[in-house]
């Protein structure tokens, strides 16, 4: 996959976080779209009661819709997905969904136009705190005044309430764990199924190849909203952990 | 891509742009497929629609529908319409071909349906 040798690290710039998404995200998913896909098909329980939520008619556009998962969930409101993988939008077209190619800091619709927003699982692949405030804004941005987003992410704490996550219940393994070496910030890769060390990290992809590493941000516990605490408009209206996930619903105020 | 979605698109995220709204289509490929007609959701979608870019969209396409010049809160009660308005905004889908900024021309292309709005760096506004 990565042609340097050198071990990665956090990005400096914004250059090379740009060049970290390109090479430990959107390269990836390209390359694993099918077999990605064919793991991730069963809906999130809680994703689907939010778009439940919608009256008949409404529009909604799902941020990083991969293989379109959420897209035909209601057949009474109008769904919309984008994503970076052209290799999964491709799935969701032969599946007849409306979707459309772009990045999630820049999403190509007008101000103040969808009464929902889902973002399901796709800000932890973003690699600074100002990028991800950037695709936060757009969401709300795009939203209209009291149109509603649910964005989840991946958590840290993968144990709540003494409670595992099914991530590291299952099929836990018991491999050696991984740690940083201060001095360079370097991006560790992290043992699948186990805690996460630290809050960036490759988290490799087993098949089929196995030398495939996604990049992650997970996060903490009520760093969305601290996020989401630099916009304005943006009312919170829920937010809970939901099986090793952070997840928050929020409104945009006029 | 259904002209929906086209209704929705804008290039307002290339820098300079204000607006960016309707994107000009240029097809090389359509196709027509049928969706089940469901009244009450396109009476629903309709109030939604920019009316003047769909029609500009129809006439960028050179389809064959006709879509009164102005829509009316009479015309949103109109079967005819509903009709015409489903078959437009769901029906008609752009396999290949381009989208074109208003304002700088900038080209999107659309392939196998995904119009590619991606950016580089440089166009970031
Ligand atoms: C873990 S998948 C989740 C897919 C889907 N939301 C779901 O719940 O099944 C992450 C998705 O985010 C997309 N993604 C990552 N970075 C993105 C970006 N900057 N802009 C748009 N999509 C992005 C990936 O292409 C991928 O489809």
């Amino acid at each position: 996959m990565s042609s340097s040798s050198r071990p990665l690290t956090l990005p400096k710039s914004e250059l090379d976080a740009c060049q970290l998404e390109q090479e430990h995200v959107h390269k990836v998913y390209n390359e694993i779209a099918h077999n990605f896909s064919n793991t991730r098909y069963k809906p999130w329980p809680r994703v689907v009661d939010f778009l439940c939520s919608f009256s008949n008619g409404s529009l909604i556009l799902d941020v990083g819709c991969g293989n379109g998962k959420y897209m035909n969930i209601r057949n009474d409101i109008m769904m919309i997905g984008c994503d970076r993988s052209e290799g999964l939008l491709k799935i969701c077209r032969d599946r007849y969904f409306e979707v459309f190619l772009s990045d999630c800091m820049n999403i190509p619709v007008p101000t103040n136009m969808f009464d929902g927003v889902i973002c399901i699982a796709v800000l932890h692949h973003i690699s600074t705190e100002a990028r991800r405030l950037l695709a936060l804004k757009e969401i709300v941005r795009i939203l209209k005044p009291g149109g509603q987003a649910l964005v989840t992410v991946w958590a840290k704490e993968q144990e709540i309430d003494n409670k595992k996550s099914t991530y590291i219940t299952k099929n836990a393994k018991t491999c050696p764990i991984h740690t940083k070496n201060e001095t360079t910030n370097e991006l560790i890769i992290h043992t699948p199924r186990t805690e996460f060390q630290q809050p960036d990290c490759l988290v490799p992809w087993a098949k089929p190849t196995e030398k495939v590493l996604r990049y992650y941000h997970v996060f903490i516990k009520n760093e969305l909203e601290h996020i989401l605490n630099h916009i304005s408009q943006v009312k919170i209206i829920n937010s809970y952990n939901d099986d090793g996930n952070w997840c928050i619903i929020f409104m945009k105020i006029a | 891509m259904k002209l929906i979605t086209h209704n929705m698109l804008t290039s307002n995220i290339l820098k300079g742009v204000t607006r960016g709204f309707p994107l000009k289509i240029k097809a090389d490929k359509m196709e027509h497929i049928s969706v089940d007609y469901n009244r009450d959701f396109i009476a629903r979608i309709i109030p939604r629609i920019e009316y003047d870019a769909l029609r500009a969209a129809v006439n960028d396409l050179g389809l064959n529908e006709s879509l009164p010049e102005a829509m009316s809160e009479t015309l949103q009660q109109d079967d005819e319409f509903l009709k015409t308005m489903h078959k437009v905004l769901l029906e008609y889908e752009v396999e290949e071909g381009e989208l074109i900024c208003p304002e700088t021309g900038r080209k999107f292309p659309i392939s196998k349906g995904i119009p590619n709005m991606l950016l580089q760096e440089t166009e970031v506004s």
